[in-house]
């Protein structure tokens, strides 16, 4: 293919590749636990950091990397603290971002404003070589975490109280998890954008668990969903000469339509042997005459 | 536990509960709607802080109780149904994963307990079916077999039998029984004894009022029980004994 000889479009790919891997990892358990637009809000606090990027001269990938993984920390501890004003303290601090990201960009001038736009929606020209080492990095930090502590996230996502009779401890559980999902963000930023990233992490979601009955599986067709979603998509948007994050999008919302269609029947031929199940005495042991 | 309490928005909910469960003791905690059953179970396991008073597990103050995987608990809501599917197998073999387990793979014995629970509570054919597609008393059938899949040697069941049919009951009970048999500590919160009666070796009854919550506590006399629950009616009757301190 000749787009793979361009050495932009190699890096763009590599970068959507993992975006395609790791966000539906860390969208499984943000649905779970019904935290889907989770991703929506630290993409605006990343968006800060990119402008505090743009006003100080620094890399955006590392600065924005700090300010999300911050701002997951604040999150989680106004959540664990106050139920009620939490919700309108994370308004707060979702809308303080997005202010912040659009306010340093302006004050930093030059080619800034275009540069945030490229941000905002992803761009396949924007992916540095520099960047593609720290993607690498935080995309494997996500991985191993995840193998490490992906259990007791998901013990905790089925139930806090008996997860902490477990001796999961809960509210570390939870920061991890929205520590990375910041992180997911800013591996997102660069192909997807960061309006868009929060979508990768929960569309394929949507649309696996259609067809599957297990958590394990829901996650794996997530994955694929994902990947056919983030390199299909970065192809379609070189071809149509659009920002990769829109396309992306698209193709992961057209994939949750065909899954929608192939649930019906899958669902419908399901049900009889469920039901049959169910009718045979002890929920579902067969019991044989002596 | 020691003069414990717990205080919700000022309202004392548990008061002034002591108690000490032995080894191999099976402990119905009964009372009415509520009573404070529910609540003195989470403190007992740390998950509500007491206004005053204490809590050890095993022992060991519950802030620094690290032993969990000797306590199976069985909680009186059903597991919320999150928006990813949950398979039966999965919800049970969760119960496998803490700290403890957090750096090595599945092994041969998680699978084994896990199957095993599966069977005890008649849910094995249903191991790969969606939790959410169960009904509420298989789902609490579920929530049993995740408690007796941690291999626990002591169990904290909140209503394990609200919402399951009769045979069901019965066939809990059968399990009750082996595991007490086999030398498990039972903490058991019901309405009613029911078929665990002849199980019971001690009964706590709790009750809201001004002589703290614990009603009666010891052997599960009917006549005694039948007393107790209906003397927080009645005001002219006297107040119970003294809660009673065990030594465990």
């Amino acid at each position: 293919m000749s787009l793979l000889s361009y050495d932009f479009m190699q890096r763009a790919l590599i970068a959507a590749a993992l975006i395609g891997l790791i966000a539906p990892l860390i969208g499984v358990f943000l649905v779970q636990r019904r935290l889907a637009l989770l991703g929506d809000g630290m993409g605006h606090v990343a968006l800060a950091g990119v402008g505090i990027a743009f006003l100080v001269g620094t890399a955006p990938v590392p600065t924005a990397l700090a300010a999300a993984a911050l701002g997951a920390v604040v999150i989680e501890l106004i959540r664990a603290r106050s139920r009620t004003a939490g919700d309108l303290a994370l308004a707060l601090i979702f809308y303080g971002g997005i202010a912040g990201g659009v306010l340093f960009t302006s004050l930093a001038g030059g080619k800034s404003s275009t540069a945030l736009n490229q941000y905002l929606f992803g761009s396949l020209s924007t992916v540095a070589a520099s960047d593609i080492g720290w993607l690498v990095v935080v995309s494997l930090i996500v991985l191993v975490v995840l193998a490490v502590f992906g259990r007791e996230i998901f013990v905790m996502a089925l139930d806090p109280d008996v997860a902490r009779t477990q001796g999961i401890r809960t509210t570390a559980m939870s920061m991890l998890l929205t520590v990375l999902a910041a992180f997911t963000v800013v591996i997102g930023m660069r192909t997807v954008g960061l309006l868009l990233v929060s979508a990768i992490m929960i569309v394929p979601i949507a649309a696996s668990q259609q067809l599957t009955r297990g958590f394990r599986t829901t996650a794996v067709i997530g994955v694929v969903v994902g990947e056919l979603s983030a390199v299909l998509g970065l192809v379609s948007s070189y071809y149509l000469d659009a920002p990769p994050g829109p396309t992306i999008v698209f193709l992961a919302l057209g994939l949750f339509a065909v899954c929608a269609l192939i649930a019906v029947p899958v669902r419908r031929r399901r049900a009889p042997a469920i039901a049959a199940v169910a009718a045979v005495p002890h929920g579902g042991r067969q019991v044989t005459a002596p | 536990m020691s003069r414990a309490c717990v205080t919700f928005d000022g309202e004392c909910v548990v008061d002034e509960v002591t108690l000490a469960v032995a080894p191999g003791e099976f402990v119905a905690v009964l009372g009415e709607n509520g009573s404070g059953k529910t609540t003195l179970m989470q403190a007992l396991l740390g998950l509500v802080p007491l206004s005053h008073g204490a809590v050890s597990i095993h022992g060991t103050p519950v802030a620094q109780f690290r032993d969990w995987d000797r306590i199976g608990y069985v909680p009186q809501r059903l597991l919320s149904a999150g928006a990813v599917p949950m398979s039966v197998h999965e919800v049970v073999e969760s119960a496998r994963w803490s700290p403890r387990t957090r750096w090595r793979l599945r092994r041969k014995e998680d699978r084994a307990a896990t199957s095993a629970a599966l069977h005890e509570v008649g849910l094995w054919d249903r191991r790969d079916d969606r939790l959410d597609t169960l009904s509420g008393g298989q789902q609490r059938r579920v929530l049993i077999a995740r408690a007796l899949a941690t291999g626990a040697d002591t169990l904290i069941l909140d209503e394990p039998t609200a919402g399951i049919d009769a045979e069901s009951q019965t066939r809990l009970a059968t399990t009750l029984r082996r595991l007490r048999d086999g030398g498990r500590t039972i903490l058991l919160v019901t309405h009613e004894l029911g078929p665990v009666a002849d199980l019971t070796t001690r009964a706590i009854v709790l009750a809201r009022g001004e002589h703290g919550s614990v009603r009666y506590d010891g052997p599960p006399r009917q006549e005694e029980l039948a007393h107790h629950h209906a003397w927080h009616h009645s005001e002219d009757i006297a107040p119970p004994p003294a809660p009673t301190l065990l030594e465990g």
